[in-house]
């Protein structure tokens, strides 16, 4: 799928705090902490529930999907990530570490949170509430099946996205726990072909996007 | 004896065909089965008249989502006497799951485990009677290609009956199967009894929200008590109720390959032949390169050798044309014969070569197992036309004639796409039009000719882009299922296969599209040749008086002419007729055919004809197959609305256009 933009994170960070804060997420309080309008809110959430992030039932609360959910932990994981980092490597005040993180957050790549990750295991650090393990599990272990490179393999933990698509790739054995190999993809980079049990499956980009796995060694 | 049916089904590539083969011999049928799309086919057990063996499309699941797996259930659900289940013993745990659902259909099941030799490969081994003891079912292990097994087969499907079946049931653990035992016991109460289900059965469709199921729940007032059931269990597994009984289908298997299979060999270098193969055949550069190549020599035997033996069939219809003009007495007669139906029946003839070959050529790549893989090479740029990577073939094969390019379409599973490409591959130029081009860019384009042939080939594919992507929108949405291609193992196809195959195909254009053609190139002789008297096709015939009549509808594109009128009409037999007709009416052809155009049509006039005569109605045959392949008159009328109107559209924006812009 296409790379998420800076608003799209926000928005999902925001949600995902809010459903952890009060439970739930009402478009009035999402747009009051990000201090957008309401109705540049609402357009924001459009985009989202059409990547398949969001759920809005009518006037009830926003609600994150699967893979939102997913998304979401991954933004707030690389946050307190860089936090940390920031506060107790680099001796940073809470407010410039905060600021800081919120913008890092959006661009920094798989290596160099690989790397912080290893500096702070080398000194036996944690971040806030979580510990390394589970840090280096959310933001390099936990991919989309769409995100994993020719010749890696994952364990299939999540299956999302309509039920239609989700009923038939379970049936096909796309199912939890199942070990998935990507084995190469087509011209222009789309369908991908993966190995799964005794055979191979060819599945869009858009459809494998649905799908959460953990990389495996 | 009694009449017994079995009916064979299991997963695409498990080798169905060739044990369907084997069991029948070559006394299989393509059955006419109306309202669909979708093949069964029917033949009888060899040396066994009073069983018959239905070959039902391979599916991968009862979920009934495609018109496949709608065939397959529906004709489950009339109880065949046994089931024969092809497993492909090398890729156990997938096929096993379309066992398990037809177990808990409770179908008589047999199951033959196939290509035994490959799993003997990967495994140490298949306990085969531990298999047959947990499932309660006979289970044969084969080697199709080898004719291994066959005789056991047809030995279990004999004594079949003398065995006692037992119900198979799947343990779901304790939540759901209490709200199963609680629908049974609810479905007793009420009596409901319906044809091809058991209790049990229903309780499980039921939860699992299969549609037919859930109307018959309507009627009896249950929706909302299996509703209730449904949410209650959604909340204690925190997913849908459809996927936790998929999973714990495969948390089954699982369980029961642990105890069927002895460890997997390591030795995993010999069984990878396939993958390797892939590196070549997928890799995104050489494998576009590959495809192309593959597709050029389809395309070039499909046509070039066709084509050889074509002159060969037309020679021997021209001695038999020149026979009958010797014998026959009466000129009428003679035109009828030689017109009319050696007409008709030469078009039929003559399309025969290409087709027995594409089609020979067509189901030997999809048996090797290559069909899929082009899909899948191509399924990015398909995507253009909205559409998946197979309808590359159908519209590729269209550039040299469209009636095998529509039968071609055959290979798209989905019907939203099959539809779809039988409805634009018309738009592709095939060779029959280049005859009419070379004419009309000799006459008035002599100084651009590679140019303008490039772009009317160039507007065709983009009509059809725009057509697929307006007929996907408005005609066939939301039914295109969701793209999972399975890419199979390559294998060799036996020959014999192969020809079996083809010859059902090209039996079947035969005996239904070909009545059609000889009926509508009849037609188009007797609209030629009435009133008795008049000169064949000239303008006091009906088919010249038609023309006359239509002319004038014709003026806004430049051409409200009788000469150019029944060109046109004509032109509906054979685009290349088009040709031919102008040169009777003008009395000339070849050279003396360009002057007369180029002297007095203008050269807006022409391009507006060209492209109206490249769009409009493709060809009697190509009608004819249209109609076979969708079954239905209304798809054959639409084709022929739709790109009329098309060609009126673009020739009406190129001439009007082209006077405003004073060419």
């Amino acid at each position: 799928m296409e790379k998420l933009n800076v608003k799209n994170q926000d928005i999902l960070e925001t949600i995902y705090q809010l459903e952890k804060e009060n439970g739930k997420a009402r478009l009035t309080d999402i747009a009051a902490s990000l201090g957008f309008s309401k109705s540049r809110t609402n357009q924001e959430i459009r985009k989202l529930v059409d990547l398949g992030l969001v759920r809005e039932d009518k006037y009830g609360p926003i609600v994150l999907t699967k893979m939102g959910l997913f998304e979401a932990e991954r933004v707030v994981f690389t946050h307190l990530l860089i936090m940390t980092f920031l506060q107790r490597h680099l001796g940073l005040d809470n407010e410039t570490a905060e600021k800081d993180a919120c913008s890092i957050e959006h661009v920094i790549s798989e290596e160099t949170i690989k790397a912080i990750v290893r500096h702070l295991e080398e000194s036996h650090d944690n971040i806030g509430d979580f510990n390394l393990k589970e840090a280096e599990e959310y933001l390099v272990k936990k991919k989309r099946l769409s995100e994993l490179k020719v010749g890696q393999k994952a364990q299939i933990l999540k299956i999302d996205g309509p039920k239609g698509i989700k009923k038939r790739l379970m049936e096909f054995g796309v199912i939890k726990g199942e070990i998935i190999e990507l084995v190469g993809t087509a011209p222009f980079g789309d369908p991908l072909n993966f190995s799964l049990n005794d055979f191979h499956l060819s599945l869009r980009v858009k459809d494998a996007d649905n799908i959460i796995v953990e990389l495996q060694e | 004896m009694e009449k017994k049916e079995i009916a064979l089904i299991g997963n695409p590539n498990s080798g169905k065909t060739t044990v369907f083969n084997i069991l029948t011999g070559s006394t299989a049928k393509v059955g006419n089965w109306p309202g669909v799309t979708v093949e069964k086919k029917e033949g009888q057990l060899l040396n066994h008249n009073s069983i018959s063996v239905v070959d039902l499309p391979g599916i991968y699941s009862l979920s009934t989502y495609s018109d496949d797996e709608k065939v397959a259930k529906n004709h489950l659900l009339t109880r065949p006497d046994i089931v024969v289940d092809i497993v492909d013993a090398s890729n156990l745990k997938r096929n096993l799951y379309l066992t398990l659902q037809l177990l808990e259909m409770n179908q008589k099941v047999i199951l033959a485990l196939n290509v035994m030799d490959e799993a003997k490969k990967k495994y140490e081994s298949i306990k085969v009677d531990l298999l047959s003891d947990l499932l309660k079912v006979p289970v044969i292990p084969m080697v199709a290609q080898k004719n291994e097994g066959i005789d056991p087969l047809i030995n279990s499907i004999l004594t079949y009956e003398q065995q006692e079946h037992s119900e198979f049931k799947l343990p779901y653990g304790k939540e759901i199967e209490m709200e199963i035992a609680f629908l049974e016991k609810l479905f007793q109460e009420k009596e409901i009894n319906i044809p091809g289900y058991s209790l049990r059965m229903l309780a499980i469709y039921s939860l699992e929200g299969d549609l037919l199921v859930r109307t018959i729940m309507d009627k009896y007032g249950l929706l909302s008590v299996i509703d209730e059931k449904i949410i209650s269990l959604k909340s204690i597994f925190k997913d849908d109720l459809e996927m936790i009984f998929i999973e714990k289908r495969y948390g089954y298997i699982e369980g029961l390959l642990k105890t069927v299979l002895t460890k997997r060999k390591t030795v995993e270098n010999k069984i990878n032949l396939s993958d390797k193969v892939d590196k070549v055949v997928l890799n995104p550069f050489l494998g576009i390169v590959i495809f192309f190549a593959v597709m050029f020599l389809v395309f070039q035997i499909t046509f070039f050798v066709g084509d050889y033996l074509k002159g060969y069939l037309e020679l021997l219809l021209e001695q038999i044309s020149n026979l009958i003009a010797n014998i026959v007495p009466n000129e009428l007669l003679v035109s009828f014969l030689n017109d009319g139906v050696l007409g008709g029946v030469g078009t039929i003839i003559t399309f025969l070569p290409n087709l027995i070959l594409m089609f020979l050529l067509l189901s030997f790549l999809e048996d090797i197992g290559y069909m899929s893989r082009a899909a899948y090479l191509m399924d990015r740029f398909m995507r253009f036309f909205g559409l998946q990577g197979k309808a590359f073939i159908p519209i590729i094969t269209g550039f040299g004639c469209t009636v095998p390019a529509v039968l071609a379409a055959r290979t798209l599973e989905k019907k939203a796409d099959r539809m779809t490409t039988i409805l634009i591959t018309p738009l592709i130029s095939c060779s029959a039009r280049l005859p009419i081009y070379v004419l009309f860019i000799s006459a008035f384009f002599p100084r651009n000719r590679g140019l303008i042939l490039f772009l009317i080939y160039i507007m065709g594919i983009l009509l059809a882009v725009i057509m697929a992507k307006i007929f996907k929108k408005f005609l066939f949405k939301g039914k295109s299922a969701p793209f999972v291609l399975e890419l199979p193992p390559y294998r060799i196809p036996t020959l014999k296969a192969s020809f079996i195959h083809t010859w059902d195909r090209v039996k079947e254009f035969l005996s239904r599209a070909s009545t059609l053609i000889l009926a509508m190139v009849i037609l188009i002789w007797v609209l030629s040749t009435l009133p008795l008297g008049v000169e064949y096709g000239s303008q006091e015939s009906i088919i010249g008086i038609i023309g006359s009549f239509i002319a004038p509808a014709l003026t806004p594109l430049g051409f409200g002419t009788y000469e150019a009128a029944t060109a046109l009409i004509s032109g509906i037999v054979a685009k290349e007729v088009v040709v031919s007709t102008l040169g009777t009416i003008y009395g000339a052809d070849g050279g003396g055919l360009v002057e007369v155009l180029a002297n007095s049509w203008t050269t807006l006039q022409g391009l507006s004809f060209m492209v109206m005569s490249a769009i409009y109605i493709p060809c009697f045959a190509t009608l004819a197959t249209i109609k076979q392949e969708t079954k239905s008159y209304k798809w054959m009328l639409f084709a022929i609305f739709y790109t009329v109107a098309l060609g009126y559209l673009v020739s009406l924006i190129i001439y009007q256009g082209g006077s405003l812009l004073g060419f």
